[in-house]
């Protein structure tokens, strides 16, 4: 082993002299404990930064990339639900429209072969970029299965001002504006380094990285949003076989034009 | 009450045994996050970070003994995706400064021994921030150099490497200020 010179033996005093009375802030632990607290409110979610909005059901985690939100200071939204509060039957929209509190536009089954699987409604969390809690409101999410398919969902609520989206697409029906939104996801472990690869590609508008999950996946998610009544709908999946075409018609076999 | 059983029952969700925990760690975490980001207000995120994935995912820690190690794994990757991001931007005179407050400059010795000491700093605080990881793992917390590669999830043979560079470059800046020759790795 190498002995150390005597230069080195000086490393550890400038350090130690360098952090010299440096000690954490008061409010330090309430910021931690506040962070925990938004961490275990958004379930089993996976975490994004604040730009992005969060959207996670019990079925699992939606997410739509430069959203804005109807009420000004919200930054970003959780949303979580019991799987006990689910509905398999679409025969019991009625009673889900009631915890709702608004009747939607939904439908049962889409043209290409997307059927109805299951539904909840439940509780959503609007944040401001400090994460403090802004206001609380309830979604409705419906989820829609097609063989072996990835899922599409159409989550329901009065909070996003889709607006505001950022959108690769457009299509125009009758008064309303249907926004198509596409993005890539990787999902990456709380401890994982970046890559250089990774440096760049957050930097993008349709990146996103997020911690959390227990391995590294990426996923590309696709979304079309509109308002219809002051109510905001999100048609979205990830991976999905499906172009933006086939999902704006999807989007007015809901709104009943098609 | 010993550390394990500290860890043991904030496994257990227990608040009170992670907020003992923090107010043992809270300023070790938050000195060690300051010399690898070069930045106070980092550090400070760096630790808020640590000590929520902490709390967060305290269940994956398998063996309660490694605490202190496993968590230091988590401040120190925090503390990396920060370091290269700003450049420090502590003032060069600040160690003098500090030294100053300590010790009373009355004779050329300790003059001279607070510019080898404000040099060394500069150095360090100029480093890649994987080179200024190792050199404050290995020579501020006094890790060992398997210890130091398990923390950082690399071989043995990377922070060896890191060191060396890393003494190579502290070396010469001494040389360069001192216009001395020291002796040893070059």
């Amino acid at each position: 082993m190498r002995q150390r010179e005597s230069w080195e033996d000086k490393i550890k005093d400038v350090l130690t002299l360098e952090c010299d009375g440096l000690t954490v802030s008061q409010d330090l632990k309430d910021r931690i404990d506040e962070k925990i607290l938004t961490s275990q409110e958004a379930g089993n979610m996976k975490h994004l930064p604040v730009k992005k909005l969060v959207i996670g059901v019990a079925v699992g985690c939606l997410l739509i990339s430069g959203g804005v939100f109807a009420a000004g200071k919200v930054a970003s939204v959780s949303s979580h639900s019991s799987a006990i509060n689910e509905s398999k039957s679409y025969s019991e929209m009625d009673k889900q429209e009631k915890k709702l509190g608004y009747e939607v536009d939904s439908v049962e089954q889409f043209a290409n072969g997307y059927q109805f699987e299951k539904m909840v409604v439940g509780d959503q969390v609007g944040r401001d970029e400090d994460g403090n809690q802004v206001s609380t409101s309830k979604f409705m999410n419906i989820v829609y299965q097609r063989g072996g398919e990835p899922t599409v969902s159409l989550y329901i609520d009065k909070l996003l001002d889709v607006a505001g989206m950022s959108a690769d697409g457009s299509r125009v029906c009758g008064d309303t504006i249907l926004y198509y939104n596409s993005a890539t996801y990787k999902f990456v472990p709380a401890d994982y380094e970046l890559t250089a690869e990774d440096k760049v590609n957050q930097e993008k508008d349709n990146y996103f990285i997020s911690y959390g999950s227990s391995e590294v996946e990426i996923q590309k998610s696709a979304t079309v949003a509109w308002q219809k009544n002051g109510v905001s709908y999100q048609l979205m999946g990830f991976d999905l076989n499906l172009s933006a075409d086939e999902m704006f018609d999807m989007a007015e076999e809901v709104m009943g034009t098609k | 009450m010993t550390e394990e059983t500290l860890v043991r029952r904030m496994k257990e969700g227990d608040r009170i045994s992670f907020d003992m925990l923090y107010e043992k760690y809270k300023n070790m975490a938050l000195h060690t996050a300051y010399l690898i980001t070069g930045d106070y207000s980092y550090s400070e995120d760096v630790v808020q970070d640590t000590f929520a994935k902490v709390y967060l995912h305290c269940k994956e820690l398998k063996n309660d003994s490694g605490f202190k190690a496993w968590m230091m794994q988590i401040l120190v990757r925090t503390a990396y995706k920060c370091g290269g991001k700003k450049s420090r931007e502590l003032p060069d005179d600040e160690v003098v400064q500090k030294a100053d407050s300590c010790h009373s400059p009355s004779s050329l010795e300790q003059v001279i021994m607070q510019e080898e000491a404000q040099t060394i700093a500069r150095a360090v605080r100029g480093l890649p921030v994987k080179q200024r990881t190792v050199v404050v793992l290995y020579y501020y917390q006094e890790y060992q150099i398997n210890e130091i590669a398990q923390m950082l999830g690399c071989l043995e043979g990377t922070v060896k490497s890191r060191l060396h560079t890393a003494r190579k470059h502290l070396k010469k800046a001494l040389e360069d200020d001192f216009g001395i020759t020291v002796s040893g790795i070059l």
